[in-house]
């Protein structure tokens, strides 16, 4: 190529990009918003469900009468910051995954209210047998799969089994008293459940055990039970199904006209929207390009207050936070300084951090509103006289430690809970050395106590409405190893735990949570900390939301209706 | 020349393969085990097993190295474990958008940076040309994710003239997919509204990611041209009264430009491995989000696929570039 050529070709390539950054910037305005701004209304707080009765039999369901033709589409944006990475519903866990799940599959029963009640679903009824072993579950008789197929006693036979033989996503709720030979058809709408040891909490984990059409799993099953096809791909009756899929991107679904349940709001569809940074999602509620934002934090939450047609909410979920000590290894296998510890951190710093109305402060092991949280539960608070009465006790009378604090990386509340701790523990003239890891590698740490910090800061979400679930994962000596319970270990508060979860009356299971709580309280494994808001954003046109503290993140889409 | 092409491109072979063999040890020798993340806190040592077996990582490593270059071998870049899904569809999904963006990030850069430079170097240390440099080391200086922030906020809520993020409305559906490249697509399927849509996401994060390029080329452009103004001939060709037009386009530019291409070629492929945090900030589904990703789970199949792509990238790149000088100093030889 001659020099003349190459700059004709340099000219040419500079009018051609020019024009195209021209035209880009006088383009018409963007794409409407979905919704149209309209004046604020303060945020309300949640109503206070109604008793729940015994549940009563399902209304004989109808099928969903489809959006008039004539209707603009009403399609619901969420911007979530975490992507749908597995549909399957055996195999795919977290709060996005579960949000899609809930959309387009049925499980037998569904959570609602605050506090969160289990109520019917796919079973329109149950009995439990007086030993609570035996459930039985009589289905609705019009549930349809989405290809039309009948919704069967055999379907959840298939399901359950399919996830005992995966182990894998939600298993472990409710393996440790299952197996394969559990689940029986009396007949196409009668299914019997036999657990292999009570269980109580059995039935408030059942909302994430969604029912697949076996039908569909097996034409699709490969090599791996159908774990490939499921991941984006779905076999369920719920009321939605798959209409776009683009991975790091968007997730569309789109209601399914045969949906077999009565009710619902006006939605014709609903898009997960990735959008990653929380300023992000903020913008895009306040500027109407997503109806709700789920991972909103305290500072995104005070920069919408008084945004037009924006409604906040703040409400406490189940999912605690604490900075856990080790307990098998190092300084803390010493009980008088986790005391003194307990004693001289400062929690209303702690709070402070969080933000004004943002978190409440926990008052031991379990979040308050469970079944069996003591609200007048002795704990901690700030106490420097008391704690340096403990240091006295100690093998560390004088201090002079050098502890360590590994947080998540790039996430600030927990870097600056580590400040606080490092402020609070200067006045024992111990040391603290703060470090950021990312959470694979603080996930390796925990395997061994030699190598898990001296603290551990860790974030408990429940999965299900039942004590044992924080209980179990975060206080069982059997869940040592894992991050949720990295060192902790005492044979009395696992046999509290052990005969919590075995126990069916419920006054006999707040006796017995009462005096887990206790317990855990006077072995000071953890510096417990707060229970932070579920923060929420949406605009005023969505309609008909309620919140339910167990995932609230993951949107249920078919009560909401939009203006 | 064909003889130094031929060769530089057997070259690639070895650096790809140093390439690989130094990841796959990075990603292994860092602490952290993605099995047991993924599996989840309450799994039991046997899901575990069966889910580490699933995904060969039980293997000694250089069993787990020599499986991996195995399917290489065969265009089987592997599964993640994290999405398990095929990192070859991943990469397939994700790099044409960061393509896209680096390609209209450099385009940018190039057609506002050398003008700039050259107008900054005939105006020295005048207005125009302070004016200039104010800019260039502001852009140097400010955070890409606060400009891009910035640029939100300004364009997308306050004058609200462009989409706020992402690659096409969430309502809209996009043109049929043929290159991944969502203006070329819109092009192709002669779907104009849908051209000036795509354009219009374009726009924000290709200039948030163009900035810091932008001012590198503008202080290299005016460098360049200062020292080639100096030179003996152009003194000739003022005294013979060219007109000054043709002697900075047609003398000063060519000479001057050698330097910043060589900035073009390193930018181009640091742009692509560093799109990261424009790409979170206008949730662009971009390959630096995969791969950062990737890296936080220590997930090393998309670990490998992604550094394998981006390597291949910056080599063919630098070749490139390397080809080009030839075309601006003839004096420049391949043998």
């Amino acid at each position: 190529m001659s020099s003349t050529s190459a700059h004709r070709l340099f000219k040419l390539f500079a009018i051609v990009t020019l024009l195209t950054l021209l035209m880009a910037s006088c383009a018409p305005a963007p794409t409407p918003a979905p919704a149209a701004p309209a004046p604020a209304k303060a945020a309300e707080p949640t109503k206070a469900p109604e008793p729940t009765k015994a549940p009563e039999p399902t209304k004989a369901a109808e099928p969903t009468k489809a959006p008039a033709p004539a209707a603009a589409p009403k399609v619901l944006i969420v911007a979530s910051g975490q992507d749908i990475s597995n549909l399957d519903p055996h195999t795919g866990d977290g709060y996005s995954n579960r949000a899609m799940q809930r959309n387009v599959y049925d499980a037998l029963v569904r959570y609602e209210g605050n506090p969160p009640k289990v109520v019917p679903n796919l079973a329109e009824s149950w009995t439990i047998s007086a030993d609570g072993l035996e459930y039985t579950f009589k289905l609705v008789k019009d549930a349809r799969f989405h290809d039309g197929s009948p919704v069967t006693a055999e379907a959840v036979r298939y399901s359950f089994n399919r996830s005992l033989k995966l182990k894998k996503g939600g298993n472990w709720m409710f393996a440790s008293a299952m197996d394969e030979n559990s689940v029986s058809v009396v007949d196409d709408t009668t299914v019997k459940i036999r657990l292999t040891k009570p269980f109580a909490p059995f039935l408030s984990v059942l909302p994430w055990m969604f029912i697949v059409n076996p039908k569909v799993v097996e034409a699709n099953k490969g090599q791996d039970e159908g774990q490939t096809w499921l991941k984006d791909h779905e076999a369920g009756s719920g009321p939605f199904v798959i209409k776009r899929w683009e991975p790091g991107n968007l997730y569309e679904l789109e209601r399914f006209p045969g949906y077999w349940k009565a009710g619902g709001g006006n939605l014709t569809g609903a898009i997960w929207k990735i959008t990653r940074e929380t300023s992000s999602q903020r913008l895009a509620v306040q500027k109407g390009d997503a109806h709700i934002a789920v991972d909103l934090t305290g500072d995104d939450m005070d920069f919408l207050k008084g945004s037009p047609g924006v409604v906040l909410i703040e409400e406490p979920e189940f999912r605690t936070f604490s900075i856990k000590m080790n307990y098998q290894n190092g300084p803390f296998t010493d009980i008088a300084l986790r005391k003194a510890v307990s004693y001289a951190f400062d929690y209303d710093a702690m709070l402070a951090a969080e933000g004004e109305g943002h978190a409440v402060l926990m008052r031991g092991p379990l979040p308050p509103g469970i079944l069996g949280a003591d609200p007048n539960l002795e704990v901690p608070r700030m106490d420097l006289n008391k704690a340096k009465e403990w240091l006295a006790k100690s093998k560390y009378p004088n201090g002079g430690v050098k502890l360590s604090y590994i947080y998540v990386s790039g996430l600030e509340i927990e870097r600056k809970f580590g400040l606080i701790l490092l402020d609070s523990l200067k006045k024992l003239n111990l040391d603290l050395d703060v470090k950021q890891l990312v959470w694979t590698d603080m996930v390796a740490l925990t395997k061994d106590p030699k190598t898990t910090p001296d603290f551990f800061p860790v974030y408990q979400t429940a999965n299900y409405a039942d004590p044992d679930n924080i209980a179990y994962a975060a206080y069982h000596g059997s869940q040592n190893g894992n991050w949720s319970n990295p060192t902790y270990n005492n044979p009395k508060t696992n046999e509290l735990i052990e005969r919590g979860r075995t126990t069916l009356a419920e006054a006999e299971r707040i006796k017995i949570y009462g005096e887990f709580q206790r317990q855990v309280v006077e072995d000071a494994p953890d510096i417990f900390g707060v229970l932070e808001n579920r923060k929420l954003a949406m605009r005023d046109s969505v309609l008909n939301w309620k919140f339910v503290p167990i995932a609230s993140n993951a949107i249920e889409f078919f009560p909401l209706s939009l203006k | 020349m064909v003889y130094y092409l031929l060769r530089r491109v057997l070259f690639i072979i070895p650096v790809l393969f140093g390439l690989t063999l130094l990841t796959f040890t990075i990603s292994h020798l860092v602490p952290g085990d993605p099995v047991m993340l993924v599996a989840g806190p309450q799994a039991t040592k046997e899901e575990i097993a069966a889910l580490a077996a699933e995904f060969g990582v039980d293997q000694p490593l250089p069993t787990q190295y020599v499986r991996y270059m195995a399917g290489l071998l065969r265009g089987d870049l592997g599964r993640s474990i994290m999405t398990r899904r095929q990192v070859a569809d991943d990469l397939r999904l994700f790099f044409p958008a960061t393509l896209e963006l680096v390609l209209a990030a450099v385009s940018i850069a190039v057609l506002l940076g050398v003008p700039l430079g050259i107008f900054s170097a005939v105006a020295r240390d005048r207005a125009p040309d302070n004016l200039i440099r104010i800019f260039s080391l502001g852009s140097i200086s400010t955070p890409r994710f606060f400009l891009a922030l910035l640029l939100q906020i300004v364009f997308g809520i306050i004058l609200g003239i462009l989409p706020l993020g992402g690659r096409f409305p969430t309502l809209q559906t996009p043109p049929p997919t043929v290159t991944g490249f969502l203006t070329l697509d819109a092009a192709l399927a002669r779907d104009w509204g849908a051209l000036v849509t795509a354009l219009r996401h374009l726009t924000l994060p290709a200039f948030a990611l163009s900035l810091s390029m932008l001012a590198t080329i503008i202080r290299m452009m005016r460098a360049s041209v200062l020292e080639v103004l100096q030179q003996d001939y152009v003194l000739t060709a003022r005294a013979l009264g060219l007109p000054q037009p043709l002697i900075l386009f047609k003398y000063v530019l060519k000479n001057a430009f050698i330097s910043t291409l060589t900035v073009i070629g390193l930018y181009f492929g640091w742009l692509l491995g560093g799109s990261v945090l424009v790409e979170t900030v206008f949730d662009w589904p971009g390959i630096g989000l995969y791969a950062t990703n990737s890296i936080i789970a220590l997930d090393f199949q998309p670990i490998m696929g992604v550094t394998l792509l981006i390597g291949i990238m910056f080599v063919v790149t630098n070749l490139i570039v390397d080809l080009l000088y030839g075309l601006f100093d003839p004096r420049i030889r391949y043998t």
